[in-house]
């Protein structure tokens, strides 16, 4: 247990005491600043919409207030300060809102109702980003009217069946870029710290004198808790940088940044609204990281102990870097392109399931029990690779076999599984 | 005590030792030689149980050698097992940590070792810094900081200039007197000669040669006798049992087959003028060596 913690604290030390160490997560600091202030950086060079929106509106009025549409066309069209123009027509008989729905062309219906002193205004609205512009200005308007009888009109906005807040899958796939990227780069270090680390000690013959002192399963494990650990403390230091993103976007919305419109001053403060129960999303997405970094980092000790020389491992670590960042991928753009049967699917996939698991479960593509599931599932993979690594890993570590990649492994396992005769040291 | 007892260890249908044994005691500095893949590393690593002998065993102080005695083993490997972008330091206290012991001590008994090897100023410098010859004393003190009891050197003088040997050696035996088994393999044989007591030749992994040195010169029988004087060489390689007669700037040495040949030699030789040296000597452990080695290699 004495040469496991001191193993432990030695791969830890070498990976956090480094300068490299350092450089990294101001990189990294800097780098969740930006994104999480990214609509506040884009507010500070402009806005791209330069296009001129007609937005079509009938009015179908029921009341005294006749000439409420034309005023609220000028109006509305007066300064001409924003980018939308307002085509208002009055409507006669009976609005049919099915119909309404499938007309391509119109934008928005005001359904005006009720008496002068109280009136009722029904608004559906495809584009409810202009909702709130609309109703303010009616309210201003329907004052005219009542004169000395004030009354606040009652407003109901309806919404398509179909409708999808854009604003709302902005925000979702931030959240993507968000989780998936530490997930990514969490997981990328770690597997590569694992491996260099065991590679290293190998390459140089270095490990035959610490086999002699250690067992291969205990320094199979120390590497892999050394990773984890550090894994932990780069993900709580992610978290930090997370506050001080948010911290850094409420400094920048006090001193008046221009935002373009439909963004919050910082997206964790919008995200926190978007998902109320980001706490739990939070933990999952943590057991998620340590489960699936752990399952990484096995299959790295795997390929660094069958591996000869740092150029062997770069290589065949490739194909376990193209998982990730397949994995990388599908958190990201699944969601993008509504694959979100592709991505549940994908979830359950062991090699997949770090990256896109704690996504899909954040963003509503899969509930509470199937993340569970798929936890539980990763953690079966996860005990059974070490049951299977373990006994290869104490026979290809003190190897230098140079054979084919795939001759090799067939002969470790089949040393493994055989009745093993090799670095099989008591540990008394 | 360490025991190699009929130790057997087959790599595949590969058989790398065949059925070895010998005893090693406290005191004891014992050589294990052999041609390149006679299985002498194969042995090494049985010792040290990082291999468990396909039959036969390995027993050290009556039982198996585990992790729970290996800190009382020092194990040097033939080639160089160093962490290069350390320091010394850094190194001797990751290995030294590994065998158990406290940062001080092994701090300690670093600056002692540096001393004694003329390297006090590498202590803090990297090992791919440092020449082959130190970064080969640099493995050695990381076998020895331990202060071993059982001492396991494979090729410890490979890439060592003499005087560096001269060192290695010296060292070698102090821990001879202090009481630690040392079992080493070595390619130079004079070096093996000058201060080992017990040796095994190896030889496609098994033992062609083994017991004390003495004891291997006599069951050789094969003697070399250095005459200095006016001899007729064309006699001597004519005398039964003299197989070669080598000329050189120091004399003349002439082989034989056995003890009883060198008085027919001497009973010519006394008839000759000027004589200024005869002297009979065992042959060398390179001569048997090459002898025995060839032997099998003929019979194959």
């Amino acid at each position: 247990m004495k040469k496991f913690k001191f193993l432990v604290t030695y791969g830890l030390k070498k990976r956090v005491a480094r300068k490299s160490f350092l450089i990294a997560n101001i990189v990294i600091m800097l780098l969740f600043v930006a994104i999480v202030n990214l609509p506040t950086i884009i507010g500070w060079f402009g806005s791209d919409e330069d296009e001129m929106t007609n937005v079509y509106v009938d009015v179908y009025n029921e009341t005294t207030m006749t000439a409420i549409g034309a005023d609220l066309e000028t109006i509305l069209n007066e300064p001409f300060e924003g980018y939308e123009y307002y085509v208002f027509s009055e409507q006669n008989g009976t609005f049919d809102a099915d119909a309404f729905w499938e007309d391509a062309e119109k934008n928005v219906v005001l359904v005006i109702s009720g008496t002068v002193s109280s009136p009722s205004i029904d608004i559906y609205s495809k584009m409810p980003e202009y909702n709130q512009m609309m109703m303010s200005q009616l309210e201003l308007l329907i004052i005219n009217y009542q004169i000395d009888d004030y009354q606040s009109p009652t407003f109901n906005a309806i919404m398509a069946p179909d409708y999808e807040d854009p604003e709302e899958e902005a925000a979702l796939s931030s959240l993507m870029s968000l989780l998936v990227l530490p997930l990514f780069i969490l997981i990328t270090m770690a597997t590569q710290f694992v491996g260099v680390d065991i590679i290293e000690e190998k390459s140089t013959k270095a490990i035959e004198t610490i086999i002699a002192s250690v067992p291969a399963k205990l320094h199979f494990l120390s590497k892999i808790a050394a990773s984890i650990s550090f894994v932990l403390i780069q993900g709580l230091l992610i978290l930090v940088y997370g506050g001080i993103a948010a911290l850094v976007g409420n400094l920048s919305a006090q001193s008046g940044s221009v935002m373009p419109s439909g963004f919050d001053s910082h997206l964790l403060l919008y995200l926190s609204d978007l998902l109320p129960n980001w706490p739990v999303i939070l933990m999952i997405s943590l057991l998620f990281v340590v489960v699936g970094t752990l399952f990484y980092l096995v299959i790295a000790a795997l390929f660094a102990s069958m591996a000869v020389t740092q150029e062997d491992y770069q290589q065949f670590q490739s194909p376990l870097m193209l998982m990730l960042l397949g994995g990388f991928y599908i958190g990201i753009f699944a969601p993008l392109v509504d694959g979100y049967g592709f991505m549940k699917i994908m979830a359950f996939v062991p090699i997949f399931t770090p990256m896109v698991a704690p996504i899909a479960y954040a963003s509503g593509i899969m509930t509470l029990l199937e993340a569970i599931i798929a936890l539980v599932v990763m953690i079966g993979v996860l005990i059974g690779s070490l049951y299977v690594v373990s006994p290869v890993y104490k026979v290809a570590i003190l190897s230098y076999d140079q054979t084919k990649f795939f001759k090799r492994v067939k002969s470790y396992f089949k040393k493994a599984f055989t009745k093993t005769k090799v670095t099989d040291k008591k540990d008394v | 005590m360490l025991e190699v007892k009929n130790a057997k260890m087959m790599y595949g249908d590969l058989v790398a030792v065949d059925h070895l044994t010998f005893t090693i005691k406290p005191g004891d500095i014992f050589g294990l030689l052999g041609t390149n893949g006679a299985g002498k590393t194969t042995t090494f690593r049985m010792i040290m149980g990082l291999l468990e002998p396909t039959e036969g065993e390995v027993i050290y102080n009556g039982g198996k050698v585990g992790y729970h005695n290996v800190n009382e083993i020092g194990y040097m490997i033939e080639e160089r097992s160093l962490l290069t972008k350390i320091t010394v330091k850094e190194l001797m206290l990751y290995f030294g940590q590994l065998k158990d012991m406290d940062p001080k001590l092994i701090l300690e008994r670093l600056d002692y070792w540096l001393e004694r090897f003329s390297i006090v100023d590498y202590k803090n410098k990297k090992i791919k810094e440092l020449s082959k010859g130190n970064q080969q004393k640099i493995q050695f003190i990381s076998a020895i900081i331990n202060n071993p009891k059982l001492l396991v050197l494979d090729e410890p003088f490979s890439g060592l200039d003499p005087i560096n040997t001269e060192l290695f050696v010296e060292v070698i035996r102090d821990f001879q007197k202090k009481g630690s088994m040392v079992v080493f393999s070595s390619h130079q044989l004079d070096h093996v000669e000058s201060f080992c007591e017990e040796i095994c030749v190896l030889e496609k992994g098994k033992a062609i040669i083994s017991g004390s040195i003495d004891q291997v010169k006599k069951d050789f029988k094969k003697q070399n006798i250095h005459i200095v004087g006016d001899v007729d060489v064309e006699v001597l390689r004519g005398i039964k049992g003299v197989y070669k007669v080598i000329e050189n700037s120091n004399g003349l040495i002439v082989k034989i087959e056995n003890e009883d040949v060198s008085k027919d030699v001497f009973n010519y030789v006394k008839t000759c003028d000027h004589i200024t040296k005869y002297d009979v000597e065992q042959a060398s452990l390179s001569e048997i060596f090459i002898a025995k080695v060839g032997q099998i290699h003929e019979e194959v």
